[in-house]
């Protein structure tokens, strides 16, 4: 049995200690959607039924148990959620004591009584189903006991997805462990994708499935499609699609990278191969359409879709490139306005939230932290560019293309449905968090860039991409304490 | 080992640690009691001689600082904030604030520290120029009232009383455990925060022996037990011999 790497295992050891912190220290329903989320998983779990979907604009009701409600009014949950400096957390005692007391009482609390519209139903079931494991775990506890419970279960993907950062590397850079290392503790360590990942939330799923999926892709790709690899990769793909609907973007670049590896094969092997690999990709169509089929039998839209506002306009072309032009780029004389963030929205969505915004995205980190962040990234990613601009070979072209597909297509889908959420009267709904299925990508681009670093550097360049995630760690975690308990 | 390997695996995670120590250092205002009623909307609309009231409220610590949330339309606006005993009407502690059109919370220090255990009613006067949005939300506790110029309003202000003293991070942390200690797991207590303080700080010397087991993998000419397991693969991107 093959050892685990003595790098790989100080990686994961380090992620999991950082994702308990978190998974502890955030106060309960303290991060984007988790009231929802937790909802949905508690709904499924004690009457395993699906939660009817929530109409835009319309009140919640029911939405959450009575078990749910008693706890999330006890700690102040709801009350607190976009304003914590305001309405923090409960810290009275006295009140932990009072619902402690609440919930031991004959009859105690329903768990089954909610079930209402909830605003995360358009969700497939895989993730909570997944995170319905660890409901259980503390099921005679409290309701606090089972949220924690969900949380810390949440931290095994965060490793997850830095042992898939850390195969990407070595799949794409060759199996040495520095780039390794380098790649797999951004996937780990970035400060958002734990945060994320040790929440209740399909992105915690939603994450690692990607990292995964680039990792099969590129296996697939320089390996030319093994049919056990295809179908890996088409079954993490059906995975992924059945998390969360964002993953759909994830399917043009698991047929381009089927296809690059059916087209790296000897001529005379095409033909056998061809039949081989749809049948691998049966993985991946079979309960995707059985997905779809089962929510067009239960009215249900397996997709997400942006709601049509009182006064829906048309998709304009020009306008839809004026909404990106002002997104990445200064706004020019003569263009309408689309968004409004006090500076360049691809600095303030992508990389502020994307890096390190907690709570329901209302905690920052200090102002001078997101442009040193900016500045390593920046320098990282030019430096990037240029050792992938001197690639050559069509293997190497071939992995770019599937990488930057996988990218693109994940951010053209986002910016459109934001378009469209714009035009049709809906607002904003771009988050940072939204690019964290390619994180891999990030934590290939500065393992690359440690790989190309001259040897004797190498293992500084590799402490150096670690010690400053963990500073970005201790910074964040520091900005929750003084947000919430100080 | 190499000089290359343990210099920055030493120097960096010691310099980090160092550069998070003094950051930990800094004074940071703790929240002594907060009213949890959130800054979502307006709660009154201040003009010239006007005076929002809230109370009453029992301390649970001693308090320093009022803090309060709003902004002017335009121009600035002279408050002032009163903390008095509720019951008899007697000032406790005083301070004054000078709000600007930025929104936000603005703090008000008092001049006398207010004691734990007071049951105390906090008075915001505005002296104008510039009419002051306090903001605030619907009430969330039947036990306390806001009035404006003593007429009972339908709502409250958003409210945070501040310990007298500024502590360091480092020497908030015991209050801050307390208070993440609870709504937990019943066996979550400060302890737990502690121990895992102290797991996080670990995990640069973890992360050193990650980054000098992989450096050691990597040297040319010395192969580890794990890099005989590896299979070679049949094409390269980089071209490396594998």
């Amino acid at each position: 049995m093959p050892r685990l790497p003595a790098g790989l295992a100080g990686l994961l050891l380090t992620v999991v200690v950082v994702g308990v912190a978190w998974a502890l220290l955030v106060p309960p329903w303290q991060t984007p959607d988790e009231i929802a989320h937790y909802a949905y998983a508690q709904d499924l779990a004690e009457n395993f039924r699906l939660p009817p979907p929530q109409p835009t604009g319309a009140a919640s009701s029911n939405q959450e148990s009575t078990d749910q409600g008693v706890a999330d009014n006890a700690a102040g949950a709801s009350r607190g959620a976009f304003y914590p400096q305001t309405a923090p957390p409960e810290w009275d005692p006295a009140v932990w004591a009072a619902y402690r007391a609440e919930e031991r009482a004959h009859p105690a609390p329903s768990r089954s009584d909610g079930g209402g519209p909830n605003p995360a139903a358009s969700n497939p079931p895989l993730y909570y189903l997944y995170a319905d494991i660890a409901y259980f775990f503390d099921y005679s506890g409290t309701a606090f006991g089972r949220l924690y419970a969900m949380r810390l279960w949440g931290v095994l993907m965060v490793a997850l997805n830095a042992l898939a950062g850390w195969l990407l590397a070595g799949e794409v850079l060759g199996r040495r462990r520095l780039p390794q290392l380098a790649c797999g503790a951004v996937a780990g360590l970035w400060p958002m994708q734990t945060f994320m990942g040790a929440s209740v939330n399909p992105d915690s799923l939603m994450v690692p499935l990607w990292t995964f999926a680039l990792w099969l892709g590129a296996r697939v790709i320089i390996r030319r499609a093994p049919v056990r690899d295809a179908v890996a990769l088409c079954g993490v793909a059906a995975a992924a699609v059945l998390t969360m609907a964002t993953s759909y973007a994830l399917l043009p670049a698991v047929g381009l990278a089927l296809f690059a590896g059916w087209r790296g094969r000897p001529a005379e092997e095409r033909k056998p191969a061809l039949r081989q690999l749809g049948l691998a990709s049966l993985a991946l169509v079979v309960p995707v359409l059985g997905w779809l089929a089962l929510g067009r039998a239960l009215g249900r839209s397996a997709i997400n879709t942006v709601a049509a506002g009182a006064h829906p306009a048309p998709f304009n072309v020009r306008q839809f490139l004026s909404y990106v032009w002002q997104f990445y780029l200064p706004r020019l004389p003569g263009m309408v306005r689309f968004r409004w963030t006090s500076g360049l929205p691809a600095y303030d969505v992508w990389l502020k939230e994307g890096t390190a915004t907690f709570g329901w995205l209302v905690v920052p980190v200090s102002a001078w932290i997101y442009k040193a962040v900016a500045i390593v990234v920046g320098v990282v990613g030019l430096a990037a560019l240029w050792f992938t601009a001197k690639l050559r070979g069509r293997t190497a072209l071939w992995l770019v293309a599937f990488f930057a597909l996988a990218l693109v297509v994940l951010v053209g889908g986002l910016h459109f449905t934001e378009y469209r959420s714009i035009i049709d009267g809906q607002g904003h709904l771009l988050q940072g968090r939204y690019l964290l299925p390619v994180i891999g990508l990030l934590g290939l681009v500065f393992g690359l860039v440690v790989s190309r670093v001259p040897a004797r550097w190498r293992p500084g360049a590799c402490m150096g991409v670690m010690v400053l995630l963990l500073c970005l760690q201790v910074l964040s975690m520091s900005a929750v304490v003084k947000a919430f308990y100080l | 080992m190499r000089r290359s390997i343990w210099l920055p695996i030493v120097v960096l995670p010691v310099g980090a640690l160092l550069a998070l120590l003094i950051a930990a250092l800094q004074p940071v205002q703790i929240r002594a009691y907060a009213l949890s009623s959130p800054d979502g909307g307006q709660a009154a609309a201040l003009a010239r001689g006007q005076q929002a009231c809230e109370g009453p409220i029992r301390l649970p610590s001693a308090i320093g600082g009022v803090r309060i949330w709003g902004g002017t339309a335009a121009g600035l606006a002279v408050l002032d904030v009163t903390v008095s005993d509720a019951s008899t009407g007697r000032a406790l502690g005083n301070g004054q604030i000078i709000a600007s059109p930025a929104v936000g919370a603005y703090d008000a220090a008092l001049e006398n520290p207010v004691p734990a255990g007071s049951s105390v009613r906090v008075c915001v006067l505005a002296h104008g120029p510039a009419p002051f949005s306090l903001l605030g939300s619907l009430p969330t506790h039947p036990e306390i009232h806001m009035s404006v110029d003593g007429k009972t309003m339908f709502s409250e202000f958003s409210l945070v009383l501040l310990e007298p003293s500024r502590k360091s991070l480092l020497a908030a942390l015991p209050t801050a455990f307390s208070r993440a200690a609870l709504f937990r797991f019943s066996w979550v207590g400060p302890w737990t925060f502690w121990v895992l303080l102290v797991a996080l700080l670990g995990t640069f010397a973890l992360c050193g022996w990650a980054v000098a087991a992989a450096a050691r993998a990597d040297l040319p000419g010395e192969p580890t037990p794990e890099a005989e397991t590896e299979d070679a693969l049949p094409a390269h991107p980089s071209g490396q011999a594998r």
